[in-house]
């Protein structure tokens, strides 16, 4: 897999000796505003396994990229991914149950030849544990890749065997990091369990501004045991956009970094400090404009973030 | 987290008009051989030699069979898991109009009736051109799945109920599938066409249909 492009924005001296006499990084989302003022150091954050910087806001592909055979949609979604890596992003995360779209994914690749910006992430979608490496190998086929970055279990469909092999994969070269991925909040305690005892880089699973269980034990797990994050659903399918369409945006937005409901949904999710990447989807490229807009200017607080909770949910 | 219908669509809105957007521009002009074959089914119902229901019978099966390979398998499957499934259906819902066909043809049908049923069915599915659709967007009978369960329905409304049922489950299966995909979607056009294909279907199961002495003695 080629170079990943990354950003190489750095903090001034002074302000990193007083980070590092804080102490854990994942204090840094919590601290006043004036300490934040970096403002664009939290636009990637560390793999926990490696260190490797990650964009925080990567792409999805359910819905949005299952265009079949469809020239005009084929070339559409082209264009959207040339615009998300143009705005600095890189995961681009897709599966084999959504259809076409690790093969639209794949012919939009070849058209742009922009692998050296793409973080390929996507799943193993069967329930027979021994074709592991034969879904990986399918998936890569369609997407133009030797390997991927990231191989997820879908929806902890067959779990097991299905991560033996992946860690036999990741030994060999074949992948660089393997996960596991939920939706909805279902099998919270499952993967919590999982994630307990098993060696993962990754998982992947649902956090809103409306939908906080993972809040509860998920996401301080994965910080304690150095796991990458990976948030979907952001918008909860569209639904957070209908629930606030006839709202404003609050008027104390813009001091939590927010000019628009992308930024507001996605810094909410972002400004977790478990959170490594959120994958809104999006057809739009006017909507990826504003979800990448997030990448930029300052994250919310404590304090803030209470507030956005309590705005949503009394609209 | 609670889980709502579109939540199980893999697709937009957008993608399942373009499909058939797509099927109507690689067909022009030839939409015309399946529209000519539908505008003759009253002629054809009517004549009093069972030939000509035989003939009609053979239209729709040819109907389903098209609506299976062109859209079905060709444009919607590849973007829905149980299209593919659904496709076997429609083929086998053209073999039995072709076994009805052979076996057991209809019984004779009015003129007046059969045209009736066929302006229904064109105005149905004329229907889905109110809201998102634009006229490429059609649906057409004989062509696409919707339009020839409801045409296919209206016909056995007309027709005597000896068979009735045989052919009657896939037509009503597919329009309550298509009915909730049209409601998750928010295509409100395209679900009245679905609806009214299913409470057509259901009539069916029960109308008695016209009286037996229209037919002739099968040959």
């Amino acid at each position: 897999m080629g170079q990943k492009r990354v950003s190489t924005q750095r903090l001034n001296p002074g302000r990193r000796r007083l980070l590092q006499a804080v102490g854990a990084g994942g204090l840094l989302a919590w601290l006043p505003p004036v300490f934040s003022a970096a403002e664009n150091a939290h636009a990637t954050r560390p793999i926990p396994a490696t260190g490797e910087r990650l964009p925080l806001i990567g792409m999805g592909t359910w819905r949005t990229f299952n265009v079949g055979a469809d020239p005009q949609l084929l070339k559409q979604r082209t264009q959207l991914l040339a615009d998300f890596f143009d705005l600095g992003g890189s995961l681009v995360d897709s599966s084999p149950m959504y259809g076409s779209a690790e093969a639209v994914v794949g012919k939009a690749m070849a058209a742009l030849g922009r692998f050296d910006a793409l973080f390929a992430a996507t799943k193993v979608w069967t329930g027979d544990e021994t074709a592991t490496r034969q879904s990986a190998d399918a998936s890569a086929a369609l997407w133009g890749v030797e390997r991927f970055d990231l191989l997820q279990v879908h929806n902890l469909l067959g779990w097991e065997g299905h991560l033996d092999n992946l860690r036999a994969m990741k030994a060999a070269g074949r992948i660089r990091y393997l996960g596991l991925t939920t939706s909805h909040g279902r099998r919270h305690a499952e993967l919590e369990r999982i994630m307990s005892g098993a060696p993962l880089d990754f998982v992947q699973l649902t956090y809103n501004v409306l939908d906080r269980e993972a809040e509860q034990r998920l996401l301080p797990l994965a910080q304690e045991r150095g796991i990458a994050v990976i948030v979907n659903r952001p918008f909860q399918g569209g639904r957070l956009f209908d629930r606030v369409r006839s709202s404003p945006l609050p008027d104390w937005a813009s001091e939590a970094g927010c000019a628009n409901w992308a930024e507001f949904f996605l810094k909410f999710i972002v400004s977790h400090p478990a959170v490594t990447c959120a994958i809104p989807a999006t057809t739009q490229r006017a909507h990826l404009r504003e979800n990448m807009g997030a990448l930029h200017g300052r994250l919310p607080d404590r304090r803030q973030r209470q507030r956005m909770i309590d705005y949503v949910a009394s609209i | 987290m609670d889980y709502a219908l579109r939540d199980f669509l893999m697709f937009t809105p957008e993608v399942y008009l373009r499909l058939f957007e797509r099927l109507n521009a690689a067909l022009w002009p030839w939409q015309i051989i399946p529209l000519g074959l539908l505008l003759l089914l009253p002629t054809l119902v009517s004549l009093a030699q069972p030939v000509g229901r035989r003939l009609a019978m053979v239209v729709l099966a040819a109907g389903w069979a098209s609506t299976a390979r062109l859209f079905m398998q060709d444009l919607y499957a590849p973007i829905n898991w149980p299209i593919s499934a659904f496709s076997w259906a429609f083929f086998a819902e053209a073999g039995l109009l072709l076994a009805v066909a052979l076996w057991s043809p209809p019984g004779r049908v009015s003129v007046a009736v059969a045209r009736t049923w066929i302006l229904v069915g064109l105005g149905l599915t004329a229907v889905t051109l109110l809201g998102q659709a634009s006229w490429r967007s059609v649906g057409w009978p004989g062509l696409t799945p919707d339009s020839t369960a409801v045409v296919t329905l209206l016909f056995l409304l007309a027709t005597t109920r000896r068979w009735r049922w045989v052919v009657l489950a896939v037509p009503l299966v597919w329009l309550g599938f298509s009915l909730l995909t049209h409601w998750a979607l928010g295509l409100t056009a395209q679900a009245v066409l679905s609806l009214a294909g299913v409470i057509l279907g259901l009539v069916a199961l029960v109308w008695p249909g016209p009286r037996e002495t229209l037919s002739r003695p099968i040959r």
